[in-house]
């Protein structure tokens, strides 16, 4: 039976609704929606069961149970993921009436995967109509307090704010002190930026799990097709939200794994520079340059394009410097300067190398007549002028016969030696 | 020395006396005070003795007295008599002593809200610092945000942004609404006419708000002098409300004095410009050394008038203690020129309206008013800048050739003996009242049987489940859209789409503001000129599908004035009645304009330079009229009749603002010969704002003051034939349009006719 036979089918004989939901067999998993009841009310929910083993684009399901919590924890800046099975955590994907905001916006539809026993099930609390609401807030309340966190996308400013407000409106007290919460987004913005700009699921699910979405009912007309469906009683209307739905949660289960696949150098796969800029950059933020180092050497291994090729050896200079691997540095900013002769900072770095490790007053002054005649080229008006300022001061020093030792003092201000 | 010698000037240069057409002395007054209440902690007490105050003014003392006792007020004294004490005493005491406890402040600009913030902090510091006091408005960072939502005491925000950013979201402000006590709405006259019907709708929302989380706040509203605080109040607010106005202020005597600017062409009624003369003015007050303010109409004039009175007193080696204040200011120049001010540091500010609200610059001793501000309640603040407490202080009101300045300059009484005018909203306009719907839907379903602003809103609700905006299920009604219909309802225009005017001066393309669809082919016809902050553009192209005018900033010394041809039809009467042979009526009308020409008018003096041509759709406006016909007794010369009429009209549309505390722009009239509907001669006063915000109903109760008033102004104007100060110029009306339009009136009201 077709799933929008059943819809219909179930929206007019409630008593047929009651039977539990098929669970599905092996292999291509089918749809079900049962009329839920209980004191708050009733909703349809709609329960899938998917083998672990089903393959979501180029991703096993189940592959992202594999990965302790404490894994992601770095790269996705989630501290309670140090203690937390990935497992144990529940998805979750909204589709809402809007997404303005404000408390005129209904999430009438609201998705959850999580693991049961060899399945990965997958729930959808879909409204009826609007009285539903507090009946789905409480049977989601259930599921979420035996949760041990919440993984999204985008979740941290858009699902999880707008949930906390309906169970606010609806008077359903949420028992649930602060949640782990892995929202994707930030992890995947780490070190997909530069790769695709917007960052996306669609560009994510394209670029990196390898699915393209056929038929696929677009999320901007979503709130429309459900005022439709109010409008016309037309359950059918809803089945491509359902599965627009079911693909969003899958994905986001395959993009767990992805990341995590991603967070042990050894196993980063073919043609990934980009990923490791995103290490490489996290580290040197978070104060480990030898780990930057590491991330940033490797991604030069990894047939980079030149924008990633730019922004490795940046973070490789930055590294080493950081490392006081000053001569190191120094030849990073030599191919820098070779192959990226519009970056400024390379003539800058290769002048204070020269200058106080070197010792050598006509390289510094020859690295920083090249940044001044390239700042002045660009018309960076600031940096031609920090440029000048040091030419003034190298060529000072010469005539003067005074110690190079003595260090300039914008470059000790620096905080480094140089 | 002093003012004293100023005013022998004027008493004495009889170039000055003989423009001067009222003198009133108003004798002082000693401040009439009262204890502390006795329920105030001691160191809130200590925080007003630190401030030198150790004894209240009475209306202070009565209103905390009122609040304490749990009722809402309304606070109505003049400028400076410590109003925000009344509020403030009872707020900070209930949160000393009730931390959990919340205040929300409105006012109706961010700067006074800024203003209030930072003495509130001060009084927090003095406390101890427990009682957190913010502005939330457009300016404050996304950062700071939640911290004021969760742990704000006194929040100070404006009633757009309480409209758009704190009541559709309101869950986030939960611990807000559970615990409101008090709702402080200062500045309560400036609540009037459109903004202020779309601002009571906001606090009917805000009710609904504060219901579903249980608490219920008092109200607590100052306003300056209106002729009916109590009504107006509880319009607002939607409750009866205390009206305390005993002012106990102290006031030192004050001269208030009416000057007219000297005739320079009698036959067409042009006057020296108001500007030049009450700079000559303000130099004789600063000359001697006494700290004035001078109030302009324009930001443009403000500038003028820096200028030329920096220039006039340059010879005292002082120039730079003259200062312009306006919009436009950063806040940071505006605190500065605030506490020069009070320090006595600057002697001469020079100002719009801006400081006609409760910012503290202290007391000036002179006030020049460059013109009548519009509403004898804005006069009174104006007024109430100049005047100590100890020492005697003068207001001099120079009047421009407008026929409003005209009528008040030549009617002393107007602003010195009766009242106030009426503040007006009409909060169940339908067009407003539907806009606020949608938004209290938005923001909780509606259910069967529960009240918005007294009354049932089931009709309503169910025409929006029509037009597919609201989902009927079960009892309630939901919200079914998209959108979020905050965003397109402004709270400063009645209609709710708007034209966007963009200016393209050298190459930008920068959106300077917007005029709703009504106003459109009157204010940004192609070839008009739109007035933005005081610049001029001029609207090159009007897109009317797009909505979107295209302008250039330009100086001109001319604005334009579309001439709309009217068709309007009676649909329904809601009152009428008959007196002597005239019938007064007033209902509701659908008025079709169309835009055919506008005429470039030059400023100050009204001449008319030129005219142009418009070709726009037809709009109709479905609205509200006050009307009177007049049926012809004996032969008719139509011509005659026709020029009565018309100058009949001009000079109602002039006066009725007088009344009305709103703009002369804000109404229409049409003259009809034989009118469709009445059979007869009649004039009809109809409101633009589609809808009507009360002003029909208010001309219909007052007709007979109003036409009087008419009048009085043409037998007192000494044009000839007719000038702009009275029914417009003669070549408009025709040659005989002056006497016809007062004989009219006047058998209108079956007056003996003069002349």
């Amino acid at each position: 039976m077709k799933f929008r036979d059943k819809l219909r089918r179930f929206a007019s004989e409630p008593e047929m609704a009651k039977q539990p939901a098929e669970h599905a067999a092996a292999g291509e998993p089918t749809l079900g929606a049962v009329l839920r009841e209980g004191p708050a009310g009733a909703f349809w929910l709609v329960e899938t069961h998917w083998p672990l083993s089903h393959i979501h684009g180029r991703t096993v399901l189940g592959q992202f149970m594999q990965t302790p919590g404490s894994q992601l924890a770095f790269l996705a800046q989630e501290e309670g993921l140090y203690g937390t099975a990935l497992a144990d955590m529940v998805f979750l994907d909204t589709e809402t009436t809007g997404l303005a905001g404000g408390t005129g916006t209904l999430p009438f539809l609201i998705g959850t995967g999580r693991v049961e026993g060899d399945f990965f099930l997958l729930r959808q609390y879909l409204m009826r109509d609007y009285p539903d609401e507090p009946a789905v807030l409480e049977a989601l309340k259930e599921e979420l307090q035996q949760a041990s966190g919440l993984i999204t996308f985008n979740g941290r400013r858009f699902d999880w704010p707008l949930l906390k407000d309906r169970f606010m409106l609806n008077r359903v007290p949420l028992a649930i002190g602060s949640l782990v919460h892995l929202d994707l987004l930030y992890p995947a913005r780490r070190l997909w930026r530069y790769r695709f700009h917007s960052c996306s699921l669609s560009s994510l699910e394209e670029g990196i799990l390898g699915i393209e979405r056929q038929n696929d009912l677009p999320g901007s007309q979503v709130p429309q097709r459900y005022f439709d469906y109010l409008a016309s009683g037309e359950a059918g209307l809803l089945s491509d939200i359902l599965h627009h739905n079911v693909t969003d949660i899958l994905s986001l289960a395959a993009l767990t794994a992805q990341l995590a696949k991603r967070t042990s150098l050894e196993q980063l796969p073919e043609a990934s520079a980009w990923e490791a800029e995103g290490f490489a950059h996290l580290y040197l933020r978070h104060g480990q340059p030898e780990e930057a180092a590491r991330f940033g050497e490797l991604g030069l291994t990894l047939n980079p394009d030149r924008r990633a090729s730019r922004r490795l050896l940046l973070h490789l200079g930055r590294a080493y410097k950081r490392m006081h691997l000053h001569a190191a540095a120094a030849n990073v900013y030599l191919v820098l300067a070779e192959e990226f002769p519009k970056e400024l900072l390379p003539y800058e770095e290769l002048a204070k190398y020269y200058e106080h490790v070197e010792k050598d007053g006509d390289r510094a002054s020859a690295a920083a007549q090249q940044g001044l005649s390239m700042a002045q080229l660009q018309k960076a008006a600031a940096k031609a002028e920090a440029f000048s300022r040091r030419l003034q001061r190298l060529d000072r020093k010469r005539h003067q016969g005074r110690s190079v030792l003595s260090f300039a003092q914008d470059d000790r201000d620096n905080g480094t030696l140089f | 020395m002093g003012i004293e010698s100023v005013l022998e000037t004027l008493r004495r240069d009889p170039s000055l006396h003989s423009q001067i057409t009222h003198w009133q002395k108003i004798p002082a007054k000693s401040a009439q005070l009262a204890d502390f209440p006795a329920w105030m902690d001691e160191d809130l007490k200590t925080v007003l003795r630190k401030r030198g105050i150790g004894k209240l003014y009475t209306h202070q003392a009565e209103a905390c007295g009122a609040v304490w006792a749990g009722d809402d007020v309304v606070v109505v004294t003049p400028t400076a008599s410590g109003k925000s004490l009344c509020y403030n005493i009872p707020v900070f005491q209930r949160i000393h002593h009730q931390p959990e406890a919340r205040a929300l402040y409105l006012f109706p600009t961010k700067a006074l809200a800024q203003d209030q913030v930072a003495e509130l902090m001060q009084w927090s510091d003095e406390l101890g610092g427990t009682i957190k006091t913010y502005t939330y408005d457009g300016d404050t960072p996304a950062s700071a945000r939640r911290a004021i939502r969760s742990a704000g005491s006194i929040v100070v925000t404006n009633p757009d942004m309480l409209h758009s950013g704190i009541l559709p979201h309101h869950t986030k402000w939960i611990r807000l609404f559970e615990n409101l006590e008090y709702v402080v709405i200062d500045e309560l006259h400036s609540y009037r006419g459109v903004f202020g019907s779309h601002v009571a709708n906001v606090l009917r929302r805000l009710h609904r708000i504060c219901r579903f989380y249980g608490s219920r706040p008092q109200f607590v509203c100052a306003s300056a002098t209106i002729a009916n605080p109590g009504d107006h109040a509880a319009a607002l607010i939607g409750r009866p409300a205390v009206v305390i106005d005993n002012n106990g202020a102290p006031q030192g005597e004050k001269d208030i004095i009416l000057y007219n600017p000297p005739v320079v062409n009698a036959s067409l009624g042009i006057r020296r410009s108001a500007l030049l003369e009450a700079q000559k003015i303000a130099a004789l007050f600063l000359k001697d050394n006494i700290q004035t303010i001078v109030f302009a109409r324009s930001r443009t004039d403000t500038e003028v008038l820096v200028t030329y009175l920096r220039r006039a007193i340059h010879r005292l080696g002082q120039p730079q203690t003259i200062r312009g204040y306006r919009g436009g200011y950063l806040p940071k120049q505006r605190r500065e020129i605030e506490r020069d001010l009070r320090r006595g540091e600057v002697l001469g500010v020079v100002s719009t309206n801006a400081l006609e609200l409760g910012v503290d610059i202290g007391s000036l001793q002179a006030a020049v008013l460059t013109g009548y501000p519009g509403t004898i309640a804005s006069t009174w603040q104006q007024m109430g800048r100049a005047g100590r407490s100890d020492e005697s202080s003068a207001v001099v009101i120079v009047c421009n050739s407008s026929p409003l300045n005209q009528f008040v300059v030549n009617h002393p009484d107007f602003i010195m003996g009766q009242g106030a005018e009426r503040a007006l909203v009409n909060p169940d306009n339908m067009f407003i009242l539907v806009s606020h719907i949608k938004c209290a839907a938005f923001e909780l379903p509606f259910t069967e049987g529960e009240l918005y602003g007294g009354s049932d809103p089931a009709d309503i609700l169910d025409f929006l489940v029509e037009e597919h905006v609201l989902r009927r299920a079960g009892d309630r009604w939901y919200w079914m859209s998209e959108n979020y219909p905050a965003v397109h309802v402004s709270l400063r225009s009645a209609s709710t789409d708007n034209f966007t005017i963009v200016d393209t001066t050298n190459g930008s393309s920068t959106i300077i503001g917007e005029v709703d669809r009504f106003s459109a082919p009157m204010m940004i016809h192609e070839g008009a000129i739109y007035i933005h902050e005081s610049s001029q553009y001029h609207i090159d192209q009007l897109d009317f599908d797009r909505q979107k005018a295209y302008a250039h900033q330009v100086k001109a010394d001319y604005y334009t004035d579309a001439n709309l041809a009217v068709e309007l039809k009676v649909l329904d009467t809601s009152d009428s009645c008959q007196e002597g042979i005239v019938t007064h009526s007033w209902g509701e009308v659908m008025v079709a304009a169309k835009t055919h020409m506008y005429k470039k008018i030059r400023f100050y003096t009204h001449e008319n330079l030129g005219w142009g041509e418009v070709s726009l759709p037809e709009l109709e406006t479905h609205t509200t009229a006050y009307w009177f016909v007049k049926p012809t007794t004996g032969p008719t010369d139509t011509e005659a009749l026709q020029s009565a009429l018309m100058g009949a009209a001009n000079i109602l549309r002039n006066t009725a603002p007088l009344e009305l505390m709103c703009e002369p722009s804000d109404l229409g009239v049409v003259a009809q010969v034989r009118s469709p509907f009445t059979q007869g001669p009649t004039i009809f006063i109809y409101e633009k704002y589609p809808g009507g915000v009360g002003f029909s109903q208010r001309l219909y109760d007052i007709r007979e003051a109003l036409l009087s008033r008419c009048i009085e102004l043409l037998r007192a104007c000494p044009c000839e034939n007719g000038c702009p100060s009275c029914v417009g110029p003669g070549d408009e009306v025709g040659p005989r349009g002056k006497h016809a339009a007062r004989q009219f009136l006047e058998e209108a009201l079956q007056l003996e006719i003069q002349g």
